[in-house]
């Protein structure tokens, strides 16, 4: 390849790359070196399923089918799996290479990172997946060990959680992970309609069923056909429509309203509600017998306050992801933003911290959030950056564990599981950072920080 | 030791999440005692990580894997080696010998990264997975 070759396949935007007939790449452009996050020199000679690494390389080539049948192949959506285990979405067009005699000598494959664009889809309908779930806390580590086993039974799922814990990630995470991926999975908010809509929404009706009811209307039931429905907030079901639902699980059939034909469907139900379930059964307003069917499998999703350790991890993720979408280079957060968070107890739970990092991205332009850029509510009354005793990563984390362990009533075991580290660390930390325990404890060590 | 091992074309499969076959050999004090076949094509991911913890595999050799796939196989305590890209013969050679070195048959783009693995994560900055009890 010449040197003008090669100065025009760098300035193209969409990744290029040529294979010979052997299937060894022979170049590797700019673009494609940033897409893959492999240098030119790594990519030239490797075999190209070992280098652009797509999921369907394997059983369903673009390249191949090229080759194969001399057509070229436009803007196919693919999936690679990058050096850092992160799949990304590319759309990829090939051609065939011919030589001054028109003899084939390989092909050439272009291709288009589509992440932004799929991250912008995602956003528009609100559709995240299993790797936005992101956790080192112990009792999370516990739920993604058993989530393949309980993606591959059939079971009912009831997930329990506060608000913003994330519980339609989980529920799509077990259908995704489930031998119905691939499928439909139909989300139902039953807290969002009233109790007369929820139920044509959600078993659909039949011609004449009521007064607007010109045509048949397939309800969300027969859209989840095959997949599985979502049903969020399940605690503000009313009895009649508890009932539909109780009759669907024991029986596996349904009837849309108006009809008087059953309508068998093979769709898993997973239900989610952040309501004591248990404690309607006793007010009468939920039905055990529902409560039973539902709660096959139950999943109890910790809020945000206790599983603190996952705060820096979440706001870095978050300011990821609108970088990306919002085109900028945030670089993090400021030492004094990262201590409100970690001391904000987040009613909100994981929705509101990402609601801080999309207001904080609308205030600041470019470097680190500062805490100027924090909605008003977790501002210092006195403004601006936290100094003074929190000027450095010690501080903070001194605060911190003096948080945690005043919330656990000074019990270093407890406060230990709640931070997910081992109770000797926490002793360690609390000694190198001169914390002085209560009298009470017996164990107290002098020093200044109280 | 049992080790899975996904392959194509007689080499290791580009990407494990969506392998159509593994090889599976049992190796014993320098030997291999025995290498069986089977098929995973169109296994979901869960499906993968219980057909590997059903054979009882110990270690899982292969090439690209996903965060998300690296983390069930990690979650049935199954060690894994990634981004592995080489003749299956060479590979079952050199874990005969001993195992497979932090920069032995790497994949392109791990250049200067090694192989370790980063928490549960399959990137290959991040190392070898936790290593299942025999």
């Amino acid at each position: 390849m010449t040197s003008n070759t090669d100065i025009i396949l760098d300035s193209i935007a969409d990744g290029v790359f040529t294979v010979g007939l052997d299937w060894r790449v022979t170049s590797f452009n700019a673009a494609a070196e940033k897409i893959t996050g492999i240098a030119r020199d790594e990519a030239i000679g490797r075999f190209c399923a070992e280098v652009f690494k797509t999921t369907v390389c394997e059983s369903n080539c673009v390249m191949r089918r090229t080759m194969e049948n001399g057509e070229p192949v436009i803007d196919e959506e693919v999936s690679i799996v990058r050096a850092d285990g992160e799949t990304v979405t590319v759309s990829v067009s090939t051609a065939l290479l011919r030589d001054r005699e028109g003899d084939v000598i390989g092909g050439v494959e272009t291709f288009r990172d589509l992440s932004v664009i799929k991250e912008l889809r995602d956003a528009l309908i609100g559709r995240h997946d299993f790797q936005d779930i992101i956790s080192k806390n112990h009792l999370m580590q516990r739920l993604f060990d058993i989530m393949p086993e309980i993606a591959e039974s059939e079971s009912t799922v009831l997930i329990t959680g506060a608000s913003g814990t994330g519980k339609e990630l989980f529920a799509r995470a077990i259908h995704d992970l489930s031998p119905r991926k691939g499928k439909p999975v139909v989300t139902v908010n039953c807290g969002a309609l009233p109790d007369t809509l929820l139920e044509a929404e959600l078993f659909g009706y039949r011609a004449g069923a009521f007064t607007d009811a010109k045509k048949d209307k397939p309800g969300r039931f027969a859209m989840a056909e095959g997949g599985t429905i979502f049903l969020d907030e399940i605690g503000d079901l009313s009895a009649a429509t508890q009932v539909k639902l109780l009759r669907f699980l024991q029986e596996r059939v349904y009837e849309p309203l108006g009809s008087t034909a059953s309508v068998k469907a093979d769709i898993r139900v997973i239900t989610a509600t952040n309501r004591d379930l248990d404690a309607m059964i006793r007010d009468g307003t939920f039905r055990e017998d529902l409560y039973y069917r539902i709660n096959v499998i139950k999943l109890s999703i910790p809020p945000l306050r206790k599983r603190r350790e996952d705060i820096p991890l979440l706001t870095d993720h978050f300011i990821k992801r609108f970088n990306r979408l919002r085109n900028r280079n945030i670089t993090g957060v400021s030492a004094g933003v990262m201590a409100i968070l970690m001391e904000h107890d987040f009613p909100g739970n994981v929705r509101e911290l990402e609601n801080i990092i999309e207001h904080a991205f609308i205030l600041c332009r470019k470097g680190q959030i500062r805490v100027d850029a924090l909605p008003e509510y977790l501002r210092p009354a006195s403004g601006g950056e936290i100094s003074g005793r929190l000027d450095n990563l010690q501080d903070i984390e001194a605060r911190f564990l003096l948080e945690s362990l005043r919330r656990n009533g000074w019990n270093r075991t407890r406060t230990a599981a709640e931070l997910g580290i081992h109770k000797t660390t926490l002793w360690r930390k609390i000694s190198r950072l001169g914390i002085e325990l209560p009298s009470k404890d017996g164990r107290s060590r002098p020093t200044g920080r109280k | 030791m049992k080790v899975a091992i996904p392959i194509w074309n007689q080499r290791i499969s580009p990407v494990f999440d969506t392998a159509c076959r593994i090889i599976v050999a049992d190796i014993r004090e320098g030997r291999e005692v025995s290498r069986n076949e089977y098929d995973i094509g169109g296994f979901s991911p869960a499906e993968r990580v219980r057909q590997l913890e059903s054979l009882g595999i110990n270690m899982l050799v292969c090439g690209a894997i996903s965060n998300r796939q690296a983390q069930l196989v990690d979650s049935m305590n199954i060690a894994v080696i990634p981004w592995v890209s080489a003749e299956i013969e060479e590979v079952l050679g050199a874990l005969s010998r001993g195992s497979i070195g932090e920069t032995d048959f790497l994949m392109p783009g791990c250049r200067g990264r090694g192989r370790r693995r980063r928490g549960s994560g399959g990137d290959c900055n991040a190392g070898r997975g936790r290593r299942r009890k025999e």
